[in-house]
């Protein structure tokens, strides 16, 4: 097993599957994804299609999901938190989990809302208790705490910036 | 869901005829039409609703809507997941049973007020058919 160390975002999704389109041409197949890495096994070079979802629900519909993808041709390659990751073999025709605005539009706005959810207790430490603290003038650990917890902040808020971009675009898409 | 006005009917003769005025009344008249909170469909959920006039699974509604269309519809598994779990929540189909070879599909099937909100479809789709064909047609 092979494993490559890359910083994949969100909203960097065409550039991740280029990326493992690419290692697939070159016979390494994705077998599992971690945090920032990325696991292949070698393999007879192919032309594979790749496509990343995203969900979050309870393990019943999960099932029903997976097993609807399969039914479509999809393979589930990795999982990580509320990403999946599909592939399938190409023969020349396009293939997408989604191709209408309004099911892109929603792909989004679960995103959204995740990270919605996520951010709230990290801005809620990185506004309102780091600089309080700051004031008192407690040193050491809360200091320590400032560098994790800002640079998270600002790509989250990043993040956040950059997915409602998208849930945007198909959203005024759909009005058209 | 609105009710619909079912004697109003639109005459080409009135629309080639030039009148733009009575175009328009009649255009508002219909207006009713396309009311109801999930109109208009997107065409995904147009053909769902339409193949699950009989019981089928996910990849079967892939299929029967591909089969309709000719092949120019064919439903993304995601975007018939995102529909499926959409149209189930607000109650327009309805989870009947699971395949007897695979526990892991379910079966849909319309409901009655997914029928309604087609027929209502139905009816603005074809205003738009009759208006434009009788502007055309002139």
């Amino acid at each position: 097993m092979i494993k490559k160390t890359k910083f994949y975002f969100a909203w960097h999704e065409k550039k991740e599957k280029d990326f493992l389109e690419e290692m697939s041409r070159q016979g390494y197949r994705l077998v599992d994804i971690g945090i920032f890495k990325y696991y292949f096994e070698p393999c007879e070079p192919e032309e594979r299609i790749y496509e990343a979802d995203f969900r979050s629900f309870d393990k019943l519909s999960e099932e029903e999901y997976l097993q609807l993808y399969i039914d479509a041709g999809w393979t589930l390659d990795a999982k990580i938190g509320g990403w999946y990751m599909f592939s399938r073999l190409a023969d020349g025709e396009t293939y997408a989990l989604y191709n209408d605005y309004a099911s892109l539009k929603a792909k989004y706005q679960r995103l959204l809302i995740f990270l919605c959810i996520t951010g709230l207790p990290l801005y809620y430490m990185g506004l309102l208790i780091i600089p309080n603290y700051g004031l008192v003038g407690i040193s050491g650990y809360v200091g320590i705490l400032k560098f994790i917890i800002y640079p998270f902040m600002i790509l989250h808020f990043f993040a956040l910036t950059k997915i409602f971009t998208l849930y945007n675009k198909f959203s005024s898409k759909l009005k058209e | 869901m609105t009710n619909h006005i079912k004697s109003t009917t639109i005459k080409i003769d009135d629309i080639s005829g030039g009148d733009i005025q009575k175009y328009d009344i009649q255009v508002i008249d219909i207006g009713v039409t396309g009311m109801n909170k999930f109109s208009p469909l997107t065409e995904s959920m147009y053909y769902i609703l339409v193949s699950l006039i009989e019981p089928l699974h996910g990849y079967g509604i892939i299929k029967k809507v591909e089969e309709m269309s000719s092949s120019r519809v064919k439903l993304a598994a995601g975007t018939l997941y995102g529909a499926l779990t959409n149209l189930e929540r607000n109650k327009l189909i309805i989870a009947t049973g699971i395949d007897p070879d695979n526990k892991r599909r379910k079966l849909y099937q319309i409901t009655d007020l997914g029928i309604d909100v087609l027929n209502d479809e139905i009816r603005r789709l074809e205003e738009m058919i009759l208006n434009g064909r009788g502007v055309l047609n002139d």
